[in-house]
């Protein structure tokens, strides 16, 4: 019988690691069951896992296809909305106003950016890589700078997805509130830009799995699923990052900084549970509710399983440990686990609140051991403030 | 179409690329990290609680580096309190030839809300970002015979102690006399330090203290160290002035004032009086300017463009477009970020320590300035 695993080993490294992404990658869309998701994700899983449109260099252009939404007699359509308006005005915020003179040294142990629990390096030894301190300490200053790295990618996708969105969305307070949303967007890209740059002093590229996620809802047409991807997917996922580093980081400007940017990000996950909540349970047939089920399961589980920083094991271990070892390192990491737990104690509640939660999903949830995660309180239902109070309790 | 072929071109690139052997380096970007306005992170090695309302935190390098300065300089404490991140600057007050830690001390002032913080609250082990050394209140080193005479008041007392002790320890040849004045005896911030180097260094140090309400059995002149006093304890030091012989004034601004008359009325020559003034600028939210404007600073013959959105000050403006202006404390207090203002007006946080003629001449200070029209600044 062919035995597969000896057979690719007997391949040169590097094509090894090349056939492993690209299985990889097919592995992602073979797994989605549902047709109409598959046909919606299939398209930006190809250009980013397979084309790596992400990372050919400038520019990546992604065509929309949204129609954007007029309305000249300015109604006041969702209190709700105008009420989150109103509080997102008087919580604007200026990036200048952080503490930017302060000493960031990525080198320094006594002031560690991330936590050191990203990496278990006694398993890493296990497969025969051992790190000095120094090596350390510089392999903890890539993964901080991979990860914020991330956060700014997504935040420029979430800037001109929150520019979209504002088009497409059909309430007209809706609109109000979105313009507020594309200016701290625009600041977020800032600070983690200025950060990244000017105190790590490393930018790394998007992520594929990043890169198909912001793809998928920004070329999609639909408005409710540009408000699903960017609102409640993306900004879970960011709010389960950020809350991650703000709990385990000791450098001061890093985590003040986070502080303000979960402020806003909450009230941008509260205003997509008021959109959505509104238009799921109204105005979409139970055809459109699955599908819209279904694609947020599979981009969770893209999102539970996908963020595996290869971009990390191309720079430091390729060679060294293969990908599938590589995989299993940093899937089995207190810190990843931590993050999945912030994740989706955010995204769940909030699933359940929109009603993509139905009974005939949860049975899938439940093999995936997320439902778990679900009973907590939706975005509607907590502040930021209290988010960060959270935080910080368990910290 | 074209857009289209380029498109396509790029993918088979890509693809290529993935499984050849020249993937691109995940690494898009490096840049050197931009220096914090050479801030560095002290910690608080240990406390000591010199009265009721004064501490000394004497702070060291986490990494042990060594930490430089002259005696009489000031280092720039930036404290996080209440969501602001607010800068103070407090003297030094040991001696400069220990080369591995500084003491800072700092008294509770009634409004201070920084000061008010480390005298309460401020614990060994803690950590703050501290700029400098900075300022200019300091002797220049000598091997002659000499005579320093410092005049100091209240928490006045810190750079000349750093002075004091620096000397004594480094220099054979320089003899000091200190006036020292306070409100009571329990006020002297370091009576038991002033003393044990009298004992030490015997005729080398002298120190009169001055007292406005002593204690039953104060057998030295009681009352205010106003002019007066000072020529008294001048006298009663029977020292003669000469010209190798410098005075060194730090203390509240009238004690200054009336310190400087008596020495000029006994013939000192201006040159020979050195003052430190200890009151730190703040933002005056009256005049603050409240739009963005656009600020040219014209440097070593380039010209340079930005603009200043309040609450910003046009030195760390200036800093964060990579302009590399001069400066220091930060706070107002040194003078090294002085710079002309050709055109405009600003708006600058008083108290700082530019001088009448600074000011006439059109001088301000960058790091306590923000424009309050368009503005062109020069660099010296």
């Amino acid at each position: 019988m062919l035995d597969l695993d000896k057979l690719a080993h007997m391949l040169p490294p590097r094509v090894r690691n090349a056939l492993d992404a690209q299985i990889e990658a097919l592995g992602v869309l073979t797994e989605i069951r549902d047709p109409r998701v598959l046909a919606s994700l299939a398209p930006s899983g190809v250009r980013g896992l397979l084309l790596h449109r992400g990372k050919q260099g400038v520019p990546t252009r992604i065509r929309a296809s949204h129609y954007a939404h007029f309305d000249w007699t300015y109604p006041t359509d969702f209190p709700e909305m105008r009420m989150l308006y109103d509080r997102a005005k008087s919580g604007q915020w200026d990036s200048a106003s952080l503490p930017w003179s302060t000493d960031v040294d990525p080198m320094n142990p006594e002031i560690p950016i991330a936590p050191d629990y990203f990496l278990d390096f006694s398993a890493l030894e296990g497969m025969g890589v051992t790190l000095d301190a120094r090596e350390r300490l510089q392999l903890s200053h890539s993964i901080i700078a991979w990860m914020l790295s991330q956060f700014l990618h997504g935040e420029q996708g979430a800037l001109f997805a929150a520019a979209q969105v504002t088009e497409a969305v059909q309430f007209f307070d809706g609109k109000l509130y979105g313009a507020t949303q594309v200016m701290d967007e625009g600041r977020h890209v800032e600070v983690f830009h200025r950060y990244v740059t000017e105190k790590l002093g490393k930018l790394y590229q998007i992520n594929d799995n990043l890169f198909v996620i912001i793809d998928a809802l920004m070329s999609d047409g639909r408005w409710d699923m540009k408000f699903l991807g960017m609102q409640i997917m993306v900004e879970g996922l960011a709010l389960g990052a950020f809350g991650t580093i703000y709990r385990g980081t000791k450098e001061p400007l890093l985590r003040q900084l986070l502080k303000m940017v979960i402020q806003d990000e909450a009230r941008h996950v509260h205003y997509g549970v008021l959109a959505l909540r509104e238009h799921i349970t109204k105005s979409l047939s139970e055809k459109e509710r699955c599908e819209r089920e279904d694609w947020a399961f599979e981009v969770a589980l893209l999102m539970r399983n996908r963020f595996l920083m290869y971009e990390l094991y191309e720079e430091w271990f390729e060679g060294r440990i293969t990908r599938a070892q590589w995989r299993e390192l940093v899937l089995g990491s207190p810190g990843l686990r931590e993050f999945r737990d912030v994740m989706f104690t955010r995204l769940m509640p909030n699933l359940r609140e929109i009603g993509l939660l139905s009974p005939r999903i949860v049975p899938h949830y439940e093999r995936a051991e997320l439902m778990k995660y679900s009973a907590g309180a939706a975005a509607n239902e907590l502040t930021g403030e209290q988010m960060i109070s959270d935080l910080d309790r368990v910290a | 179409m074209l857009s289209s072929l380029r498109a396509l071109k790029r993918d088979l690139a890509a693809i290529a690329t993935t499984l050849g052997a020249s993937r691109p380096s995940p690494v898009v970007q490096t840049t050197r990290p931009v220096p914090a306005r050479a801030h560095r992170r002290l910690r608080v090695a240990s406390i000591v609680r010199e009265t009721a309302d004064a501490v000394t935190l004497v702070l060291e390098d986490p990494a042990g580096a060594p930490i430089r300065f002259s005696p009489g300089q000031f280092f720039t404490l930036v404290v996080p309190l209440e969501g602001e991140v607010i800068k103070r600057a407090y003297s030094a007050s040991s001696s400069a030839a220990d080369g591995q830690r500084v003491a800072v001390t700092i008294k509770r002032t009634p409004d201070g809300r920084v000061s008010k913080y480390l005298v309460e609250k401020a614990r060994a082990g803690d950590s703050f970002e501290v700029l400098g050394p900075s300022g200019s209140f300091t002797p220049v080193p000598a091997t002659h015979e000499r005579l320093l005479v410092l005049v100091g008041g209240g928490s006045g007392i810190t750079p000349l102690l750093s002075i004091t002790r620096t000397l004594l320890a480094t220099e054979p040849a320089t003899r000091i006399a200190l006036v020292y004045g306070n409100r009571a005896r329990e006020d002297v911030i370091f009576w038991d330090a002033l003393e044990s180097l009298a004992t030490t260094h015997g005729p080398r140090f002298r120190i009169r203290h001055v007292l406005e309400q002593p204690s039953a059995g104060w057998a030295d002149p009681a009352g205010r160290l106003d002019g007066e006093a000072l020529a008294r304890e001048l006298d009663a030091l029977g020292e003669p002035d000469g010209p190798t012989t410098d005075y060194f004034l730090c203390g509240p601004e009238p004690m200054m004032r009336a310190a400087r008359a008596c020495l000029e009325g006994r013939g000192v020559a201006a040159a020979r009086v050195h003052q430190e003034s200890f009151a730190a600028a703040h933002a005056s939210a009256a005049s603050a300017p409240t739009s963005p404007q656009l600020v040219t600073v014209l440097i070593r013959g380039d010209q340079k463009q930005f603009v200043v959105a309040p609450p910003r000050t046009v030195l760390e403006t200036a800093l964060d477009a990579g302009i590399d202006m001069p400066f220091s404390c930060t706070v107002g207090g040194c003078g090294t970020c002085r710079v002309r203002l050709v055109e405009g007006h600003v708006a600058m946080e008083e108290p700082n320590c530019l001088t009448a003629d600074e000011r006439t001449q059109g001088y301000v200070l960058a790091c306590v300035a923000r424009p309050a029209s368009p503005c062109t600044f020069e660099v010296p």
